[in-house]
């Protein structure tokens, strides 16, 4: 597989003055808001007005720093909390500072795709999204699809990454603006007491989504939804690429929360490393940072009718009937009796349970085995990202399993 | 001194009062001389436990006095303190031959049932594992594996479920892994589910036939025992009409305000505990 040249594509997540690229480069993607002149004055021009086109020799922005709506790239260089971010996260030396200060501005602190983390925030889940989902499917083949969406938001849940950017040692700007160390997250912050999911979404990616008692089912969150199952909104396509520049008068956008925005920090670091760094890099940030987390997926279940579902299991798959048997027991006219049971089917025995009566013992029992059936892991997990890697051993197809019991 | 002589008259109601005085007289000089032997003060043990058969007198203050056990009092006062029952003396009372009944010195020793002793010793006695003993060939280095009793894990795949490729299944054939015969082992139920398969097409639509006519007198166990098969099968049959599940519905209601705060508690307390289940908490 080729490799791609994303040195040269990374060029693009710098803005222009951060940029050491060619001069082509330089001219092709200058962005337009450091080139904008002096001519701006709050006072008698509006901001929809049409600017003149910058001269040539148009000298260096008159902006004051309060004006702007996030730090200018300049100050990345001077900030210390910047610098002891990057070394603290171990970040690759081809990442710039530059970078990294735009990975903490948020769409709602500055609108301009140009200078926020929109974009690479997209780049950076969709990378965790495969990562995450890859490994897991391809570690635990049969596991439900709740349960694969659980420990996917698990894995790259805005709630985890809120965490994880905690972890990092992230601090919070108190509210966006220019004068703000670029080393601190830059966001429109809510609101004392509003609350953000208050309304249902609208504009969702599912459709007939106005009829409420229509049965969703978990299988049509594969196809509509989003990597958690939940249903997100549709994406609209991406605005223009205004000329004139956003400054702070201007009618803001929604601010968000703090898990949102820190969420939106966290992808941006990863699509900023796959850009700067390569696909290797971001893999191996990938498993120290994400895939090192602690997740026990046994605890995750939630079954219903346990023995049901291990009946219905042994009959698709062609085994004897499930038996109840009790193992070894105590006490049974005590007031703490502790039962044993096992599940057999034939001579095999599928799972084992401990209750303090046997219904219970049986149904513990149930889920055992249940879980045994579930958390089946292959001995050699290999997953398809690993093809990317130079000198990959030829692909073998991983095990694929049938699918979830239904009843 | 007078404390001792309370406590023979309570503890012997029935001696005449002549005689309790005599016993007395004995009690002081025993004492004395217990004193010029370094015991401080006595303490009466109890003798409703002791065993009679050894014992050589008869007489309940001689037992009383051969039943005395040396006992160190709080220094700042001289009355016995019933409350402890601590025995310390300053010498070994054993190197007091003549505080000794001639029997063994067992009685002597600390409160402590013997038989208790030496049950709980037997229950401690635990068997260890096998691996532990001494094996058949103890040439070769082995591998003792002790491990303690827990459940088993749920992220190691039973045998059967492993899929026929797996490479677990030929390494987990030669091992052990029969190691209970379901066979011997009792049913968790006391009988197994019949399964007949008795019920053609026509008594299923007679049984819906039935069901709709009257709900109220055909219920689900009616039905079950006209046609002799399970009231799961007839749920999975036909339904009940809406009319029967509300009127099913208010009977569960009355007979449910019917109950106080404990028992609906308990009850919820229950349906929480079989949730808890399901969750393997």
């Amino acid at each position: 597989m080729k490799r791609l040249q994303l040195q040269r594509w990374s060029s693009s997540a710098l803005s222009s003055r951060a940029r050491t690229g060619g001069r082509l480069q330089r001219h092709l993607y200058s962005g337009t808001r450091l080139q904008s002149t002096n001519s701006y004055s709050l006072q008698d021009q509006s901001l929809g007005q049409q600017l003149a086109p910058p001269s040539a020799t148009s000298d260096v922005p008159k902006f004051t720093k309060r004006q702007l709506p996030s730090p200018p790239a300049e100050a990345a260089r001077e900030s210390a909390k910047l610098a002891a971010l990057h070394a603290r996260l171990y970040l690759p030396s081809r990442l710039p500072l530059e970078t990294l200060a735009r990975c903490l501005v948020d769409a709602s602190a500055d609108p301009s795709a140009q200078f926020n983390n929109q974009s690479l925030a997209v780049l950076g889940n969709d990378l965790l999204s495969n990562y995450a989902s890859e490994h897991l499917i391809c570690t635990y083949p049969r596991l439900p699809l709740t349960v694969i969406f659980a420990a996917m938001y698990a894995y790259v849940g805005p709630k985890t990454l809120l965490a994880m950017s905690r972890e990092w040692g992230v601090e919070h700007a108190a509210a966006p603006g220019g004068e703000v160390d670029p080393g601190l997250l830059q966001y429109k912050r809510l609101d004392p007491g509003a609350k953000p999911d208050a309304e249902p979404l609208v504009g969702t990616t599912r459709p007939n989504e106005d009829q409420t008692t229509w049965r969703r089912s978990i299988t049509s969150s594969v196809v509509y939804d989003n990597e958690f199952g939940d249903p997100e909104r549709a994406a609209s396509p991406p605005a223009e690429l205004s000329d004139e520049p956003f400054l702070m008068n201007d009618k803001g956008p929604a601010p968000v929360t703090p898990e949102a925005a820190s969420a939106t920090f966290a992808r941006a670091v990863m699509g900023a490393i796959y850009l700067h760094a390569g696909r290797p890099a971001a893999k191996r940030f990938f498993e120290q940072h994400f895939l090192s987390r602690q997740l026990d997926i046994s605890k995750m279940f939630n079954f219903q009718q346990p023995a049901r579902d291990l009946t219905r299991l042994c009959a698709r798959e062609n085994y004897d009937e499930p038996v109840a048997k009790i193992i070894s027991e105590t006490g049974r006219r005590s007031r703490t009796p502790v039962f044993v049971v096992g599940i057999f089917s034939g001579v095999d025995k599928l799972g084992e349970g401990t209750g303090a009566s046997l219904s219970e013992a049986r149904a513990r029992a149930s889920v055992a085995a249940l879980k045994g059936w579930y958390l089946y892991s292959p001995l050699e997990v290999r997953v398809p990202s690993a093809m990317e890697e130079d000198g990959a051993a030829p692909w073998k197809p991983v095990y694929v399993d049938l699918g979830e019991v239904i009843v | 001194m007078q404390d001792l002589l309370i406590m023979t008259c309570v503890r012997f109601p029935s001696l005449p009062r002549q005689t309790s005085a005599e016993k007395f007289r004995d009690l002081s000089a025993w004492i004395n001389r217990l004193s010029r032997t370094g015991i401080r003060t006595l303490h009466l043990k109890s003798i409703q436990s002791q065993s009679q058969s050894w014992f050589p007198f008869r007489d309940p203050i001689y037992q009383l006095i051969h039943t005395f056990t040396a006992f160190r009092p709080r220094a700042s006062s001289r009355k016995i303190d019933m409350a402890a029952f601590v025995t310390v003396s300053k010498r070994p009372i054993l190197g007091l031959p003549f505080l000794l009944p001639s029997c063994e010195p067992a009685t002597l020793e600390l409160r402590r049932a013997q038989s208790t002793y030496r049950r709980t010793k037997q229950r401690l006695r635990i068997k260890p594992d096998a691996s532990f003993g001494s094996s058949s060939d103890n040439s070769q280095a082995h591998i003792i594996h002790n491990p303690p009793s827990s459940a088993p894990s749920t992220y190691h795949t039973p045998m059967k479920f492993l899929p026929p490729n797996d490479v677990r299944r030929t390494l987990r054939n030669d091992a052990s892994s029969k190691s209970q015969s379901p066979e011997a082992l009792p049913s968790v139920f006391k009988s197994a589910p019949e399964r007949k398969y008795h019920l053609t097409r026509e008594d299923v639509e007679e049984i819906r036939k039935l069901r709709s006519s009257d709900p109220i007198l055909w219920s689900r166990w009616k039905l079950a025992k006209h046609f002799n098969c399970s009231p799961i099968f007839i749920a999975q049959a036909c339904e009940a009409s809406p009319q029967k599940k509300e009127i099913q519905r208010q009977v569960l209601a009355a007979v449910q305000s019917r109950w106080g705060k404990t028992r609906r508690m308990a009850r919820e307390d229950r349906q929480l505990r079989k949730e808890s289940w399901g969750r393997d908490e």
